[in-house]
Protein backbone atom coordinates (compact mmCIF):
# COMPACT_ATOMS: atom_id res chain seq x y z
CA UNK A 1 0.00 0.00 0.00
CA UNK A 2 2.33 2.65 -1.31
CA UNK A 3 0.33 5.79 -0.38
CA UNK A 4 0.33 4.72 3.26
CA UNK A 5 4.01 3.90 3.22
CA UNK A 6 4.71 7.31 1.69
CA UNK A 7 2.56 9.11 4.23
CA UNK A 8 4.22 7.37 7.17
CA UNK A 9 7.64 7.87 5.59
CA UNK A 10 6.89 11.54 5.17
CA UNK A 11 5.91 11.82 8.84
CA UNK A 12 9.06 10.06 9.99
CA UNK A 13 11.12 12.40 7.81
CA UNK A 14 9.31 15.44 9.24
CA UNK A 15 9.92 14.20 12.79
CA UNK A 16 13.63 13.74 12.14
CA UNK A 17 13.80 17.09 10.32
CA UNK A 18 12.61 19.01 13.38
CA UNK A 19 15.54 17.57 15.31
CA UNK A 20 17.95 18.34 12.50
CA UNK A 21 16.67 21.92 12.26
CA UNK A 22 17.59 22.42 15.91
CA UNK A 23 21.12 21.31 15.00
CA UNK A 24 21.00 18.31 17.36
CA UNK A 25 23.56 15.58 16.64
CA UNK A 26 22.06 12.36 15.22
CA UNK A 27 20.96 9.93 17.96
CA UNK A 28 23.52 7.32 16.89
CA UNK A 29 26.26 9.90 17.60
CA UNK A 30 24.81 10.41 21.10
CA UNK A 31 24.95 6.65 21.66
CA UNK A 32 28.49 6.40 20.29
CA UNK A 33 29.62 9.09 22.73
CA UNK A 34 27.67 7.64 25.65
CA UNK A 35 29.24 4.24 25.00
CA UNK A 36 32.70 5.76 24.81
CA UNK A 37 33.23 4.81 21.16
CA UNK A 38 33.72 8.41 20.16
CA UNK A 39 33.97 11.93 21.57
CA UNK A 40 32.11 15.08 20.59
CA UNK A 41 33.89 16.94 17.84
CA UNK A 42 34.53 20.68 17.69
CA UNK A 43 31.50 21.20 15.46
CA UNK A 44 29.14 19.49 17.93
CA UNK A 45 30.34 20.96 21.22
CA UNK A 46 28.92 24.49 20.82
CA UNK A 47 25.48 23.00 20.15
CA UNK A 48 25.67 20.77 23.23
CA UNK A 49 26.58 23.77 25.36
CA UNK A 50 23.56 25.64 24.04
CA UNK A 51 20.90 22.91 23.78
CA UNK A 52 19.48 21.84 27.16
CA UNK A 53 17.46 19.07 25.54
CA UNK A 54 20.53 17.38 24.02
CA UNK A 55 22.60 17.88 27.17
CA UNK A 56 19.96 16.30 29.31
CA UNK A 57 19.38 13.39 26.92
CA UNK A 58 23.08 12.58 26.67
CA UNK A 59 23.59 12.79 30.44
CA UNK A 60 20.66 10.53 31.08
CA UNK A 61 21.89 8.03 28.58
CA UNK A 62 25.52 8.03 29.62
CA UNK A 63 25.11 6.84 33.17
CA UNK A 64 22.63 4.20 32.18
CA UNK A 65 25.05 2.44 29.86
CA UNK A 66 28.39 2.96 31.63
CA UNK A 67 29.71 3.26 35.14
CA UNK A 68 30.13 6.90 36.15
CA UNK A 69 33.69 8.18 36.33
CA UNK A 70 35.24 9.27 39.64
CA UNK A 71 34.52 12.84 38.52
CA UNK A 72 30.79 12.29 38.30
CA UNK A 73 30.56 10.37 41.57
CA UNK A 74 32.67 13.00 43.31
CA UNK A 75 30.46 15.79 42.03
CA UNK A 76 27.41 13.82 43.11
CA UNK A 77 28.94 13.46 46.58
CA UNK A 78 29.59 17.20 46.76
CA UNK A 79 26.09 18.03 45.48
CA UNK A 80 27.50 19.75 42.40
CA UNK A 81 25.73 17.77 39.69
CA UNK A 82 22.80 19.27 37.78
CA UNK A 83 19.51 17.81 39.01
CA UNK A 84 18.84 15.62 35.98
CA UNK A 85 22.31 14.09 35.98
CA UNK A 86 22.19 13.58 39.76
CA UNK A 87 18.90 11.75 39.23
CA UNK A 88 20.49 9.46 36.67
CA UNK A 89 23.44 8.68 38.95
CA UNK A 90 20.98 7.90 41.75
CA UNK A 91 19.10 5.63 39.37
CA UNK A 92 22.37 3.85 38.45
CA UNK A 93 23.15 3.33 42.14
CA UNK A 94 19.71 2.50 43.46
CA UNK A 95 17.40 1.20 40.73
CA UNK A 96 20.09 -0.52 38.68
CA UNK A 97 21.66 -1.53 42.00
CA UNK A 98 25.29 -1.01 41.02
CA UNK A 99 27.05 -2.10 44.20
CA UNK A 100 30.56 -1.36 42.98
CA UNK A 101 29.66 2.28 42.20
CA UNK A 102 27.91 2.54 45.58
CA UNK A 103 31.15 1.50 47.27
CA UNK A 104 33.20 3.83 45.07
CA UNK A 105 30.94 6.71 45.99
CA UNK A 106 31.31 6.00 49.72
CA UNK A 107 35.08 6.04 49.38
CA UNK A 108 35.00 9.35 47.55
CA UNK A 109 33.13 10.98 50.44
CA UNK A 110 35.82 12.80 52.37
CA UNK A 111 37.68 16.04 52.70
CA UNK A 112 40.73 15.24 50.60
CA UNK A 113 39.39 16.81 47.42
CA UNK A 114 40.33 20.21 46.06
CA UNK A 115 37.34 21.80 44.39
CA UNK A 116 37.39 25.23 42.79
CA UNK A 117 33.88 26.19 43.79
CA UNK A 118 33.47 29.26 41.57
CA UNK A 119 33.60 29.10 37.79
CA UNK A 120 37.07 29.93 36.48
CA UNK A 121 37.00 32.13 33.40
CA UNK A 122 39.42 30.86 30.79
CA UNK A 123 40.69 33.82 28.82
CA UNK A 124 41.43 33.21 25.18
CA UNK A 125 45.17 32.40 25.20
CA UNK A 126 45.64 34.67 22.18
CA UNK A 127 44.75 37.65 24.39
CA UNK A 128 46.48 36.57 27.60
CA UNK A 129 49.16 39.20 27.33
CA UNK A 130 46.54 41.95 26.95
CA UNK A 131 44.58 40.51 29.87
CA UNK A 132 47.61 40.88 32.14
CA UNK A 133 49.02 37.37 32.18
CA UNK A 134 45.96 35.15 32.11
CA UNK A 135 45.19 32.50 34.68
CA UNK A 136 46.28 32.34 38.29
CA UNK A 137 43.94 30.63 40.77
CA UNK A 138 44.56 28.61 43.90
CA UNK A 139 42.48 26.35 46.13
CA UNK A 140 42.99 23.81 48.91
CA UNK A 141 41.24 20.70 50.17
CA UNK A 142 39.07 21.02 53.27
CA UNK A 143 41.51 18.91 55.29
CA UNK A 144 44.40 21.12 54.16
CA UNK A 145 46.49 18.23 52.85
CA UNK A 146 46.27 19.15 49.19
CA UNK A 147 46.78 22.49 47.53
CA UNK A 148 46.12 23.18 43.88
CA UNK A 149 47.29 26.00 41.68
CA UNK A 150 45.88 26.67 38.23
CA UNK A 151 47.98 28.90 36.05
CA UNK A 152 48.46 29.86 32.43
CA UNK A 153 51.99 29.53 31.24
CA UNK A 154 52.95 30.12 27.62
CA UNK A 155 50.70 27.95 25.51
CA UNK A 156 49.70 25.73 28.42
CA UNK A 157 47.29 25.69 31.30
CA UNK A 158 48.86 23.89 34.23
CA UNK A 159 47.15 22.46 37.28
CA UNK A 160 49.73 21.74 39.94
CA UNK A 161 48.68 19.73 42.98
CA UNK A 162 51.01 19.85 46.00
CA UNK A 163 51.21 18.32 49.43
CA UNK A 164 53.67 18.13 52.31
CA UNK A 165 52.23 14.79 53.40
CA UNK A 166 54.94 12.22 52.62
CA UNK A 167 52.34 9.44 52.86
CA UNK A 168 50.96 10.66 49.55
CA UNK A 169 54.26 10.32 47.70
CA UNK A 170 53.79 8.12 44.63
CA UNK A 171 49.99 8.28 44.75
CA UNK A 172 47.79 8.97 41.76
CA UNK A 173 46.20 12.40 41.47
CA UNK A 174 43.01 12.63 39.41
CA UNK A 175 42.09 16.02 37.95
CA UNK A 176 39.07 17.07 35.98
CA UNK A 177 37.40 20.15 34.59
CA UNK A 178 34.23 20.77 32.62
CA UNK A 179 32.43 23.52 30.77
CA UNK A 180 28.71 24.16 30.45
CA UNK A 181 28.02 20.75 28.96
CA UNK A 182 29.40 18.94 32.05
CA UNK A 183 31.43 16.73 29.72
CA UNK A 184 34.57 16.39 31.83
CA UNK A 185 38.12 16.59 30.66
CA UNK A 186 39.98 14.15 32.88
CA UNK A 187 43.70 13.84 33.47
CA UNK A 188 46.01 12.06 35.87
CA UNK A 189 49.48 12.51 37.30
CA UNK A 190 51.58 10.92 40.03
CA UNK A 191 52.81 12.81 43.11
CA UNK A 192 56.60 12.83 43.36
CA UNK A 193 59.14 14.67 45.54
CA UNK A 194 59.64 18.34 44.71
CA UNK A 195 61.63 21.09 46.46
CA UNK A 196 61.47 22.15 50.14
CA UNK A 197 59.69 19.04 51.39
CA UNK A 198 56.81 19.31 48.94
CA UNK A 199 55.43 16.55 46.75
CA UNK A 200 53.90 17.69 43.48
CA UNK A 201 51.99 16.41 40.47
CA UNK A 202 51.31 18.44 37.35
CA UNK A 203 48.64 18.17 34.71
CA UNK A 204 49.14 20.22 31.59
CA UNK A 205 46.56 21.13 28.96
CA UNK A 206 47.05 22.97 25.70
CA UNK A 207 45.52 26.39 26.44
CA UNK A 208 43.87 26.86 23.05
CA UNK A 209 42.35 23.39 23.10
CA UNK A 210 41.11 23.84 26.64
CA UNK A 211 39.60 27.21 25.82
CA UNK A 212 37.79 25.79 22.79
CA UNK A 213 36.74 22.61 24.58
CA UNK A 214 35.23 24.38 27.59
CA UNK A 215 33.84 27.28 25.55
CA UNK A 216 35.80 29.84 27.60
CA UNK A 217 34.65 28.96 31.11
CA UNK A 218 35.63 26.18 33.47
CA UNK A 219 32.59 25.53 35.68
CA UNK A 220 34.05 22.70 37.66
CA UNK A 221 37.66 22.01 38.51
CA UNK A 222 38.61 19.29 40.94
CA UNK A 223 41.63 17.31 41.99
CA UNK A 224 42.05 14.50 44.46
CA UNK A 225 44.24 11.55 45.34
CA UNK A 226 42.62 8.45 43.86
CA UNK A 227 43.13 4.80 44.65
CA UNK A 228 43.71 2.74 41.49
CA UNK A 229 40.82 0.45 42.44
CA UNK A 230 38.43 3.36 41.96
CA UNK A 231 39.29 3.76 38.27
CA UNK A 232 36.82 2.38 35.72
CA UNK A 233 36.64 1.91 31.97
CA UNK A 234 35.32 5.50 31.78
CA UNK A 235 38.81 6.72 32.70
CA UNK A 236 41.11 4.46 30.71
CA UNK A 237 41.43 6.81 27.72
CA UNK A 238 42.34 9.72 30.00
CA UNK A 239 44.80 7.52 31.90
CA UNK A 240 46.49 6.42 28.69
CA UNK A 241 46.64 10.00 27.39
CA UNK A 242 48.13 11.23 30.67
CA UNK A 243 50.93 8.66 30.55
CA UNK A 244 51.57 9.56 26.88
CA UNK A 245 51.67 13.24 27.75
CA UNK A 246 54.37 12.66 30.38
CA UNK A 247 56.38 10.46 28.01
CA UNK A 248 59.19 12.94 27.33
CA UNK A 249 59.73 13.62 31.06
CA UNK A 250 61.87 10.84 32.51
CA UNK A 251 61.18 11.77 36.16
CA UNK A 252 57.44 11.64 35.58
CA UNK A 253 57.72 8.34 33.78
CA UNK A 254 59.69 6.87 36.67
CA UNK A 255 56.87 7.95 38.99
CA UNK A 256 54.32 6.35 36.64
CA UNK A 257 56.24 3.08 36.56
CA UNK A 258 56.51 2.93 40.32
CA UNK A 259 52.82 3.69 40.67
CA UNK A 260 52.00 0.95 38.16
CA UNK A 261 54.04 -1.63 40.04
CA UNK A 262 52.17 -0.86 43.24
CA UNK A 263 48.76 -0.72 41.51
CA UNK A 264 49.18 -4.16 39.97
CA UNK A 265 49.97 -5.86 43.28
CA UNK A 266 47.64 -3.98 45.62
CA UNK A 267 44.98 -6.14 47.30
CA UNK A 268 42.00 -4.22 45.90
CA UNK A 269 41.00 -5.58 42.48
CA UNK A 270 41.55 -3.35 39.46
CA UNK A 271 38.94 -3.13 36.73
CA UNK A 272 39.91 -5.30 33.78
CA UNK A 273 40.14 -2.29 31.44
CA UNK A 274 42.53 -0.48 33.76
CA UNK A 275 44.62 -3.62 34.19
CA UNK A 276 44.95 -3.89 30.40
CA UNK A 277 46.19 -0.29 30.16
CA UNK A 278 48.74 -0.81 32.90
CA UNK A 279 50.00 -4.07 31.47
CA UNK A 280 50.19 -3.00 27.85
CA UNK A 281 51.09 0.69 27.86
CA UNK A 282 54.62 1.00 26.49
CA UNK A 283 55.41 3.91 28.79
CA UNK A 284 54.75 2.01 31.99
CA UNK A 285 55.43 -1.59 31.06
CA UNK A 286 59.08 -1.16 30.22
CA UNK A 287 60.32 -1.41 33.79
CA UNK B 1 24.11 -10.13 18.33
CA UNK B 2 26.88 -10.92 20.77
CA UNK B 3 29.97 -9.85 18.88
CA UNK B 4 31.51 -8.07 21.86
CA UNK B 5 31.55 -4.55 20.41
CA UNK B 6 29.07 -1.70 20.48
CA UNK B 7 29.47 -0.73 16.81
CA UNK B 8 26.56 -2.93 15.56
CA UNK B 9 24.34 -1.39 18.18
CA UNK B 10 25.19 2.15 17.03
CA UNK B 11 24.44 1.10 13.44
CA UNK B 12 21.10 -0.33 14.63
CA UNK B 13 20.24 3.03 16.26
CA UNK B 14 21.21 4.88 13.08
CA UNK B 15 18.94 2.66 10.99
CA UNK B 16 15.89 2.52 13.25
CA UNK B 17 15.79 5.81 15.13
CA UNK B 18 13.97 7.80 12.46
CA UNK B 19 11.14 5.35 11.72
CA UNK B 20 10.68 4.57 15.41
CA UNK B 21 10.50 8.25 16.30
CA UNK B 22 7.96 8.75 13.50
CA UNK B 23 5.91 5.83 14.86
CA UNK B 24 6.05 7.01 18.47
CA UNK B 25 5.43 10.65 17.69
CA UNK B 26 2.41 9.65 15.65
CA UNK B 27 1.02 7.72 18.62
CA UNK B 28 1.69 10.18 21.43
CA UNK B 29 1.37 13.32 19.28
CA UNK B 30 3.88 15.22 21.34
CA UNK B 31 7.41 16.01 20.23
CA UNK B 32 9.17 15.85 23.61
CA UNK B 33 7.23 12.82 24.84
CA UNK B 34 8.00 11.20 21.51
CA UNK B 35 11.73 11.77 21.91
CA UNK B 36 11.70 10.47 25.49
CA UNK B 37 9.80 7.31 24.63
CA UNK B 38 12.02 6.69 21.61
CA UNK B 39 15.14 7.09 23.75
CA UNK B 40 13.74 4.85 26.48
CA UNK B 41 12.78 2.18 23.94
CA UNK B 42 16.30 2.11 22.56
CA UNK B 43 17.75 1.95 26.04
CA UNK B 44 15.56 -1.02 27.04
CA UNK B 45 16.46 -2.78 23.80
CA UNK B 46 20.16 -2.09 24.40
CA UNK B 47 19.94 -3.82 27.78
CA UNK B 48 18.90 -7.06 26.01
CA UNK B 49 21.05 -6.57 22.91
CA UNK B 50 23.22 -9.62 23.54
CA UNK B 51 20.15 -11.86 23.69
CA UNK B 52 18.74 -11.14 20.22
CA UNK B 53 19.32 -13.67 17.46
CA UNK B 54 19.37 -11.06 14.69
CA UNK B 55 18.39 -7.50 13.81
CA UNK B 56 14.82 -8.52 12.93
CA UNK B 57 14.34 -9.96 16.39
CA UNK B 58 15.79 -6.78 17.94
CA UNK B 59 13.55 -4.56 15.80
CA UNK B 60 10.46 -6.49 16.88
CA UNK B 61 11.46 -6.06 20.51
CA UNK B 62 12.17 -2.36 19.99
CA UNK B 63 8.71 -1.71 18.55
CA UNK B 64 7.05 -3.81 21.21
CA UNK B 65 8.70 -1.77 23.96
CA UNK B 66 7.82 1.49 22.23
CA UNK B 67 4.19 0.43 21.69
CA UNK B 68 3.80 -0.56 25.33
CA UNK B 69 5.29 2.73 26.52
CA UNK B 70 3.00 4.75 24.23
CA UNK B 71 -0.17 2.88 25.18
CA UNK B 72 0.75 2.84 28.89
CA UNK B 73 1.29 6.58 28.85
CA UNK B 74 -2.04 7.05 27.13
CA UNK B 75 -3.86 4.73 29.58
CA UNK B 76 -2.37 6.49 32.60
CA UNK B 77 -3.47 9.81 31.15
CA UNK B 78 0.13 10.93 31.58
CA UNK B 79 -0.01 13.37 28.74
CA UNK B 80 1.11 16.88 28.25
CA UNK B 81 -0.97 19.31 26.23
CA UNK B 82 -0.81 18.21 22.65
CA UNK B 83 1.79 20.00 20.59
CA UNK B 84 1.19 18.15 17.35
CA UNK B 85 -2.53 18.12 16.91
CA UNK B 86 -2.04 18.86 13.27
CA UNK B 87 -0.20 15.73 12.27
CA UNK B 88 1.43 17.35 9.27
CA UNK B 89 3.14 20.06 11.30
CA UNK B 90 6.73 20.65 10.31
CA UNK B 91 6.82 18.45 7.25
CA UNK B 92 6.60 18.77 3.49
CA UNK B 93 4.49 16.43 1.45
CA UNK B 94 6.20 14.10 -0.97
CA UNK B 95 5.87 15.26 -4.58
CA UNK B 96 3.66 12.42 -5.78
CA UNK B 97 1.67 9.51 -4.48
CA UNK B 98 0.58 6.61 -6.63
CA UNK B 99 -3.03 5.63 -6.46
CA UNK B 100 -3.64 2.26 -4.82
CA UNK B 101 -6.74 0.15 -4.85
CA UNK B 102 -8.63 0.38 -1.62
CA UNK B 103 -8.06 4.06 -0.92
CA UNK B 104 -9.45 6.99 -2.85
CA UNK B 105 -6.87 9.15 -4.63
CA UNK B 106 -5.31 11.71 -2.32
CA UNK B 107 -2.02 13.41 -1.67
CA UNK B 108 0.32 12.68 1.19
CA UNK B 109 -0.68 15.69 3.27
CA UNK B 110 -4.36 14.72 3.22
CA UNK B 111 -3.52 11.12 4.00
CA UNK B 112 -1.30 12.18 6.91
CA UNK B 113 -4.10 14.31 8.28
CA UNK B 114 -6.51 11.37 8.08
CA UNK B 115 -3.97 9.06 9.76
CA UNK B 116 -3.62 11.59 12.55
CA UNK B 117 -7.33 11.28 13.26
CA UNK B 118 -7.29 7.50 13.54
CA UNK B 119 -7.40 5.87 16.98
CA UNK B 120 -3.90 5.00 18.18
CA UNK B 121 -4.16 1.24 17.88
CA UNK B 122 -5.41 1.43 14.28
CA UNK B 123 -2.70 3.88 13.36
CA UNK B 124 -0.09 1.61 14.96
CA UNK B 125 -1.21 -1.45 13.06
CA UNK B 126 -1.23 0.39 9.73
CA UNK B 127 2.26 1.77 10.36
CA UNK B 128 3.68 -1.62 11.22
CA UNK B 129 2.02 -3.28 8.25
CA UNK B 130 2.44 -0.75 5.46
CA UNK B 131 5.53 1.22 6.45
CA UNK B 132 7.65 -1.43 8.17
CA UNK B 133 6.11 -4.22 6.11
CA UNK B 134 5.77 -6.54 9.08
CA UNK B 135 3.59 -9.61 8.57
CA UNK B 136 0.53 -10.19 10.72
CA UNK B 137 2.28 -12.59 13.07
CA UNK B 138 5.02 -10.05 13.75
CA UNK B 139 2.51 -7.29 14.34
CA UNK B 140 0.58 -9.54 16.71
CA UNK B 141 3.79 -10.08 18.67
CA UNK B 142 4.69 -6.39 18.73
CA UNK B 143 1.24 -5.30 19.87
CA UNK B 144 0.68 -8.35 22.08
CA UNK B 145 -2.56 -9.26 20.31
CA UNK B 146 -3.78 -12.29 18.37
CA UNK B 147 -3.34 -12.46 14.60
CA UNK B 148 -7.14 -12.33 14.29
CA UNK B 149 -7.24 -9.08 16.25
CA UNK B 150 -4.54 -7.66 14.01
CA UNK B 151 -6.54 -8.64 10.92
CA UNK B 152 -9.57 -7.00 12.38
CA UNK B 153 -7.69 -3.78 13.20
CA UNK B 154 -6.13 -3.64 9.75
CA UNK B 155 -9.52 -3.99 8.14
CA UNK B 156 -11.10 -1.38 10.41
CA UNK B 157 -8.19 1.00 9.95
CA UNK B 158 -8.44 0.89 6.18
CA UNK B 159 -12.23 1.24 6.32
CA UNK B 160 -12.00 4.29 8.54
CA UNK B 161 -9.39 5.85 6.30
CA UNK B 162 -11.60 5.29 3.27
CA UNK B 163 -14.50 6.96 5.02
CA UNK B 164 -12.41 9.92 6.11
CA UNK B 165 -10.78 10.40 2.73
CA UNK B 166 -14.20 10.19 1.08
CA UNK B 167 -15.39 13.04 3.33
CA UNK B 168 -12.37 15.24 2.67
CA UNK B 169 -12.44 17.86 -0.05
Amino acid sequence: MKPLADAFGDEAAAAAASRRQRGCPPPDRCWAVALGLSAWNDGERPHLSACPSCRSAVRRLRWRVRHPSWWTLQRATLGLLPADEAGEVRRHLEMDGCGSCGRRRQRLAGDEVVSFTAAVPLPDPRTWAAAGGGLDQAAASADGRLKAHLLGLGRDVILEVRTRDAALDGRLVACGCAGDDEEPLLAFAVLRPDVNGWFAAQVRWDASELHARLCGSCRGLMARVLEPGLLTAAETDALRASIDRDGPDERSMTAWRQWRERALVQPEPLSEEVRVVLRSHPGTSSV
Amino acid sequence: MADGTHAPWVAFVAEHWRPLYGYVRGLVRHEQDGEEITQESFYRTFVHWQEFQDATHARRWLYRVASNLCFDRHRRGDRRPRSLDRPGAGGRPSPEVAEEPGLPPCDVLILREALGRLPRHLRAVLFLRYYLEMDRAEIAEVLDRTAAAVNNWLHRGLMKLREMLGDMP
